[in-house]
């Protein structure tokens, strides 16, 4: 299995954050997700991807070459890039703005743009600026699919759409790496999107990777106990990622599922968590020991 | 190579609007203010680079070019390539508003067509300082840029009489295609050159690594 | 073929997707060399990943029930009766396990059980 992304010992800082020696692969053939709080450092991670910024230190490859300048044309006619801001020209019309896009790729498929924009429901003639925030994501997904990239990446693209189309983009998600050779990285803090089509996950906090792990092995990794706090003391307390405790009881997570379930099985509920409860746990608890 | 042909496609493709908008203006002005034609052939050019690179640099579409499969070098020189065709279409305005102000009996005397390659020359030499500027300061500082070349080029109309005054060679040339000093010519042109050059290579120096 | 999965129900999406498989099997429903959707197209039409069906896949590897064949897909395989039926046996041991835990729970003897079960089961009979 190779890899399709590979970040080695990154680092970049900026006046108030920073991402510190983040070293990561995505793999190839997969759906990768990229969660994390607001300000975690998401973005920052994309748009070095996408060559928008520079690392400080460190080196990123995509599809095993290094991300240099002489090559960085060749990488991206192989990357579809959807991102929740608009980055098209708003006063062009949507007609305009693919007529403009499509030359650039070699691999552009006319056949397969119409497909989407019927699909999409994409007015050809209506102006960006005047399209919904879904439309808009809609019509990059749709340049994305049909210049036959083999990597997508996605920056936040479910916020501003409606359930309905969310559920739609994630089938299309799967329909896309279908084929073997295609990989998709995907971030969000909406991690319902991820429950149930990632297959890797990772989790960047506070410009840190907390894991990057398959998804599938997390709900044997982490548990989650709710119980009474008589439970809890210094000891038992320490075990825990992160707690919320309230006037009926306590819930927290904890990051060796062995161990725990020996130890609350007869005393707590255990739960298998969620990706947002890890999310939240983490969070929660980093922000305790600080 | 392709890829710097579109990126100049889509240029035009998004000045296409301006473009209309300013025939009009710029037959209007022509018509009233005929006996200066010659300064005319810097306005379009000028106007059109302003734009293009202004709507480039609005909203998040510097990261739609960045997002291309073109290396960041490749957007710079399309860029500085840009300024042959819009050279081109300024000094076809101004020959087109000769012929209009020449038959409608505004104009009798033949094409003063060295001033007027003069002054198409002088576009891509302004350019040169402005597109450093322009990839230096980005979206924040753009604005009082544009205002200020806006200026510039106001004053150019006056500047230009004064350069030729203040250099009797270069007038004579004007007024009759002789120019004694050759080495001075060569120096003139070798100089015009490295600026440009130099501009380009100072835009690089500034974008490729530039954050976005 | 049918596959349902609940993500509400506790259990393993692998886990549920290889106990519904191997219940078509095992009752006949899926016979000898049937192919099976394959790893990506099973993950696209139940959305869920495909490290999840890839999993369920090789845990009926293990079992014997299906077999892949690389480039091929995934087929179930050509066990035979007995095995079949060997597994099949489990499942009623499984479940009669069940029942006996079920049965202590409520202080029942074997007598009480044992009586309990002839009588369902000559009840079903008629």
């Amino acid at each position: 299995m190779s890899d399709v992304i590979q970040l080695d010992h990154l680092t970049k800082s900026y006046d108030r954050f920073e991402l510190r020696d983040i070293s990561l692969t995505i793999k190839e053939g997969f759906i990768t997700g990229l969660i994390g709080p607001n300000g975690a450092g998401k973005t920052t991670l994309i748009k070095m991807m996408m060559g928008m910024v520079y690392p400080d230190q460190g080196s990123i490859s995509m599809f095993g070459q290094n991300n240099q300048l002489s090559q960085a044309a060749a990488i991206k006619e192989r990357i579809g890039y959807v991102s929740d801001e608009s980055i098209y020209y708003e006063h062009l019309t949507v007609k305009q703005m693919r007529a403009i896009i499509a030359p650039f790729y070699p691999r552009w498929d006319q056949d397969t743009y119409m497909k989407f924009q019927e699909l999409f429901k994409l007015p050809p003639g209506k102006k960006i600026k005047e399209l919904s925030k879904g439309m808009k994501i809609k019509f990059s997904l749709a340049i994305a699919l049909s210049h036959g990239a083999d990597l997508l990446i996605m920056d936040e693209p479910t916020s501003g759409l409606d359930p309905v189309f969310r559920r739609e983009m994630l089938e299309l998600l799967s329909e896309h790496i279908q084929d073997e050779k295609k990989s998709i990285l995907f971030s969000t803090h909406n991690t319902t999107d991820l429950d149930r089509i990632a297959d890797y996950i990772v989790f960047i906090n506070d410009g840190k990777i907390i894991f990057n792990e398959m998804k599938e092995s997390l709900g044997e990794q982490y548990l989650l106990i709710k119980g009474g706090k008589e439970l809890l003391d210094r000891d038992v307390r320490r075990w825990f990622v992160g707690i919320r405790e309230n006037g009926l009881g306590f819930e927290g997570l904890i990051s060796n599922r062995a161990e725990g379930e020996r130890y609350f099985k007869d005393t707590a509920i255990c739960e298998t968590p969620t990706l947002e409860e890890i999310m939240y746990y983490t969070v929660k608890g980093s922000e305790a020991h600080v | 190579m392709y890829s710097s042909l579109h990126l100049i496609r889509k240029d035009f493709m998004l000045t296409r609007k301006f473009l209309l908008l300013m025939v009009p203006y710029y037959l209007l002005m022509g018509y009233l203010n005929a006996e200066a034609y010659t300064v005319f052939s810097l306005f379009p050019a000028l106007l059109l680079l302003i734009n293009s690179c202004t709507i480039d640099m609005q909203h998040h579409n510097q990261k739609f070019l960045v997002t291309l499969p073109v290396p960041r070098q490749r957007l710079i020189l399309a860029k500085y390539l840009m300024l042959i065709p819009f050279s081109l279409f300024s000094l076809i305005c101004t020959l087109v508003l000769y012929v209009f102000a020449f038959k409608i009996g505004k104009l009798d005397a033949p094409l003063r067509w060295r001033e007027l390659g003069l002054t198409t020359a002088i576009f891509p030499l302004i350019a040169s300082f402005y597109l450093p500027v322009y990839y230096w300061l980005g979206q924040k500082g753009m604005q009082i840029v544009n205002m200020v070349f806006m200026l510039l080029v106001m004053l150019n109309f006056s500047a230009l009489t004064s350069l030729s005054e203040s250099y009797p060679d270069l007038a004579l040339w004007i007024k009759s295609g002789k120019f004694d000093n050759a080495l001075l010519v060569v120096i003139g042109i070798l100089a015009y050159l490295v600026i440009i050059y130099g501009s380009y290579l100072l835009s690089l120096r500034i974008f490729v690594k530039k954050d976005i | 073929m049918n596959i349902l999965i609940s993500s509400t129900s506790g259990e393993p999406i692998y886990a549920q997707i290889v106990g519904q498989v191997r219940q078509m099997i095992l009752q006949g429903e899926l016979v000898s060399g049937t192919p099976l959707p394959s790893i990506r197209l099973l993950a696209k039409d139940l959305q869920i990943s495909v490290i999840t069906t890839k999993r369920a896949y090789e845990e009926l590897e293990r079992e014997g029930l299906i077999n892949s064949v690389v480039g091929k897909g995934s087929f179930v395989s050509g066990a035979d009766q007995e095995y079949i039926r060997e597994q099949r046996l489990r499942i009623v041991e499984g479940k009669l396990k069940d029942i006996i835990d079920e049965s202590r729970l409520l202080g029942m003897e074997y007598a009480e059980l044992a009586e309990m079960l002839k009588l369902l089961y000559e009840e079903e009979q008629e």
